[in-house]
């Protein structure tokens, strides 16, 4: 066979036209590796990484780093600890900024605020999926003032929040294509915390749903009725914690009958850290919304198992 | 011109299901050491193939000057995994653990020269993990390259990211 002339490298390859640069891996130019090259590891990277680090190491990084194609899923767990709300706040910020709109999936855990989410809101139009979780710092007039600008959201999960039947109402209202939504507190098991106006704000406003999770509501049957009778479309339903549900026969049928996945108030929280995280290892349960695990686990069926 | 297209048809099926030792393709690194693969091997290797398809597979001895006779065996054991179908979580953590930060990078880059997908994906991650929460003077060394901001850009990036100088992982040692 004929030996050819070296195969010319294809226009995205950094070229080395003598072999001697093969074998000297020293003398390899990194910072001149093509930007869709570069761009395959800083996908890899967390926003973290990506908004401080890569950021920082010249200005090619710099400027790649900025690229909106990383930003269309925002997400930043498991950082309160090493860094301060504000720091996090800033980071969130600028992911926002060079998304440019592009954004599609937010996930935002302690920090949220509401002119984080005002920020949110004026940037990304096309959010389809929203988390906020532990954001305590976001109130209801802040998320009702927003609400309109999510038009495309279809997945909204808000897990222990300071927020009421109002925000539901906004966002049952603002955005029609809303499919998912789930709303979880940690649980209420004591007499006199009976309150319906979450359930019905949803049932009223929400019809379209097919996925609901409300871990540790406080609604009633009367609430759970108005769910089911309004939210044909229920596929899957998650009402674990909701103590205050008495469940006749009936309604226990009829659970059964409409729902295709179903979740039931004493089934086991074990996948739910948010919520059930505390629960048993506290030596003293001082925090009187805190349940018994124990008292859970007895009624766990595994055949009522689903996932969102 | 319908017994040409038969007559092809034919060839690239005998090809394909009897590869004779002709068929075997030769790469020849950058250091002239010639490895003989199967020509699936070859498929793998997009740049390669390519070359191959536009010399109508008459070439079958292809130099890879950029790729030198240490990578290319490891570029060629994941193209047998892979076509193979034995790509699993436990070979990827193998293969990896022989590799130091150096061969990672040189097998990278030759992933990308020959346009390997897979490899270039399982390779890119490997490199965001090891970079991940390091200092910036690490990753500027890992990958040689120079800090080209300016004292004024490096004393504002200080200012508004002190925060993130600390609390990074402590540098690895092996930088060979």
């Amino acid at each position: 066979m004929d030996l050819l002339p070296p195969l010319s490298p294809p226009s995205s390859v950094i070229s080395s036209s003598n072999s001697n640069a093969v074998m000297d891996s020293g003398e390899r130019n990194w910072p001149d590796l093509p930007r869709d090259i570069v761009l395959s590891i800083f996908v890899k990277l967390d926003l973290n990484d990506l908004l401080t680090h890569a950021y920082s190491v010249c200005t090619t990084w710099r400027n790649i780093s900025k690229d909106p194609s990383l930003y269309r899923n925002i997400s930043m767990p498991n950082l309160c600890s090493l860094k301060a709300f504000s720091d996090l706040e800033m980071l969130y910020r600028r992911a926002i900024d060079y998304s440019c709109g592009q954004t599609v999936d937010v996930s935002i855990e302690f920090l949220g605020t509401d002119d984080l989410l005002r920020h949110l809101a004026n940037s990304a139009s096309h959010l389809g999926r929203l988390r906020l979780e532990l954001c305590y710092s976001v109130t209801d007039r802040g998320l009702c003032e927003v609400a309109e600008k999510f038009p495309y959201l279809e997945e909204l999960d808000i897990s222990i929040s300071g927020l009421s039947h109002e925000s539901l109402r906004a966002i049952g209202r603002c955005c029609p294509r809303l499919k998912t939504f789930k709303f979880n507190f940690k649980s209420y098991r004591h007499q006199g915390t009976e309150n319906d106006h979450e359930a019905f704000a949803i049932a009223n406003s929400m019809s379209g749903l097919c996925h609901l999770q409300l871990i540790g509501n406080k609604m009633t049957k009367d609430g759970l009725l108005a769910i089911l009778d309004r939210c044909t479309q229920l596929e899957s339903l998650d009402i674990r914690r909701c103590y205050n549900i008495d469940f006749i026969a009936s309604l226990a049928k009829r659970c059964k009958e409409q729902i295709k996945y179903l979740h039931l108030p004493y089934d086991a929280t074990d996948d739910m850290s948010v919520v059930s995280e505390g629960d048993l290892d506290r030596s003293s349960v001082d925090d009187y919304e805190f349940s018994y695990g124990s008292e859970i686990s007895q009624y766990n069926s595994d055949d009522n198992y689903y996932d969102f | 011109m319908a017994e040409e297209v038969s007559s092809q048809m034919n060839s690239l099926s005998i090809s394909e299901t009897n590869p004779s030792s002709s068929a075997t393709i030769s790469l020849v690194s950058g250091d002239d050491i010639v490895f003989k693969v199967e020509p699936t091997i070859a498929k793998e290797m997009e740049t390669v193939q390519s070359f191959i398809d536009e010399t109508d597979g008459k070439i079958t001895t292809i130099p890879l000057p950029n790729i030198s006779s240490h990578d290319l065996p490891y570029v060629i054991e994941y193209c047998e995994k892979s076509i193979a179908g034995k790509i699993t979580k436990e070979f990827e953590a193998e293969f990896v653990k022989k590799l130091n930060n150096e061969e990672v990078k040189e097998l990278f880059l030759a992933a990308n020269y020959l346009n390997i997908k897979k490899l270039l994906d399982f390779l890119s991650q490997v490199i965001a993990d090891r970079i991940a929460n390091k200092s910036v003077e690490y990753v500027r060394r890992y990958f040689g390259i120079e800090n080209d901001f300016t004292p004024e850009e490096e004393a504002k990036l200080r200012e508004e990211l002190a925060w993130t100088f600390t609390g990074v992982d402590p540098d690895d040692e092996d930088e060979n």
